[in-house]
């Protein structure tokens, strides 16, 4: 990993540390997935703001390890296999 | 369904009152912004609006940096290499002095603006790069602009969200671009910074569209300009402007795609 990207990750962690746990980075996701679901009536298409931070959210908690899955209501931790 | 989050998160329907999405942010955040009261290099109190304040701002963190670079390059250029290196050294020294003065006021820019045109969609992931330096950079925040149009095959806008309304995406005029009424890109109901703070500032990503291969004879013609503002200046909602607060910088990107009306190919015009 370049070094650049290393201290990158490191301040992009610690500003995650810094807003919240792994259920603030679901409740976010969930805010924003609900933004644009069709189900909810929502456009199919968008100026990108929330893609981009659905998919920023999304890279955050797979880099803490945390794999999600959207229930069609919210974001929830997939249960870790047995 | 109620839930933990739907609970803590209320989602569309809350953003209907953006003063209690800004109560809760003011009383996060009041310290940080309550606490400045200092000047930093360059910038002088000209003005009575903000917008005054920061274009004055931003001309004088290049100037004072220019002269100061000038200053120190035309010395060691005369040292180096007499009246001829003095003048080199000034220029040398003007330039780095203006573009450091530039940074240290604040600054935006665009990387990864390419498209990446797969076998069912054209997408674009552009970053968006803050360069605050020394300053806290929290208190600047990052503003989108949008000018154009989405339109589908038979030339019908497609509809987006816009400040919580769905809307046809054909905007005759460059207008704040956000789904909520904060215009600050990425805010959410409870937080209006939601940034990654990097070496230099912060930074932030957009993804528009996208544009499907099936969507035959789309045309995909949208302006954007990201804005680097002070976040103390920015109104708590927007209905497609924000007031009296001007850039401190700008930086302009498109997304451009037309799917051939036959074959369904992208090109970016």
């Amino acid at each position: 990993m370049a070094k650049e990207e290393a201290g990158e990750n490191r301040m992009a962690r610690s500003a995650g540390e810094r807003n919240g746990g792994i259920d603030e980075l679901l409740q976010e996701l969930t805010y924003w997935r609900r933004l644009i679901d069709p189900a909810r009536g929502a456009p199919s298409k968008s100026t990108g703001e929330a893609p981009s931070r659905i998919a920023d959210l999304e890279r955050q908690l797979e880099n803490r390890g945390v794999a999600v899955h959207w229930d069609g209501d919210q974001y929830i931790r997939n249960e870790p296999p047995r | 369904m109620t839930s933990r989050f739907s609970r803590d998160f209320t989602g569309i329907p809350a953003r209907a009152d953006p003063a209690a999405a800004n109560r809760d942010f003011t009383r996060t955040h009041s310290k940080r912004t309550e606490k400045r009261t200092e000047r930093y290099p360059g910038e002088e109190e000209v003005g009575t609006t903000p917008g005054t304040r920061e274009k004055r701002t931003a001309l004088g963190g290049a100037l004072l940096g220019g002269g100061i670079g000038a200053a120190i390059g035309g010395g060691l250029g005369f040292l180096a290499g007499g009246p001829i290196g003095a003048a080199v050294g000034a220029g040398l020294g003007a330039l780095a002095g203006g573009l450091l003065g530039h940074y240290i006021t604040g600054a935006v820019s665009v990387s990864d603006d390419g498209y990446a045109d797969g076998a069912a969609d054209s997408r674009k992931k552009v970053r968006f790069n803050a360069t605050t330096l020394f300053r806290d950079p929290t208190q600047f925040a990052l503003v989108n602009w949008v000018k154009g149009s989405m339109l589908d095959g038979t030339g019908r806008p497609f509809n987006v969200t816009m400040y919580g309304a769905t809307v046809p995406a054909n905007f005759p005029s460059y207008q704040v671009d956000s789904m909520d009424t904060d215009p600050v890109y990425w805010s959410t109901p409870g937080r209006r910074w939601n940034f990654h703070e990097s070496l230099t500032g912060f930074w932030a990503t957009d993804s528009p569209g996208p544009a499907l291969k099936t969507e035959l004879g789309a045309v995909y013609n949208l302006d954007f300009k990201i804005g680097l503002y002070r976040l103390a200046d920015l109104p708590a909602a927007t209905a497609g402007d924000v007031g009296g607060a001007t850039a401190l910088s700008e930086a302009p990107w498109r997304y451009s795609v037309t799917v051939d009306p036959k074959t369904g190919a992208f090109t970016h015009p």
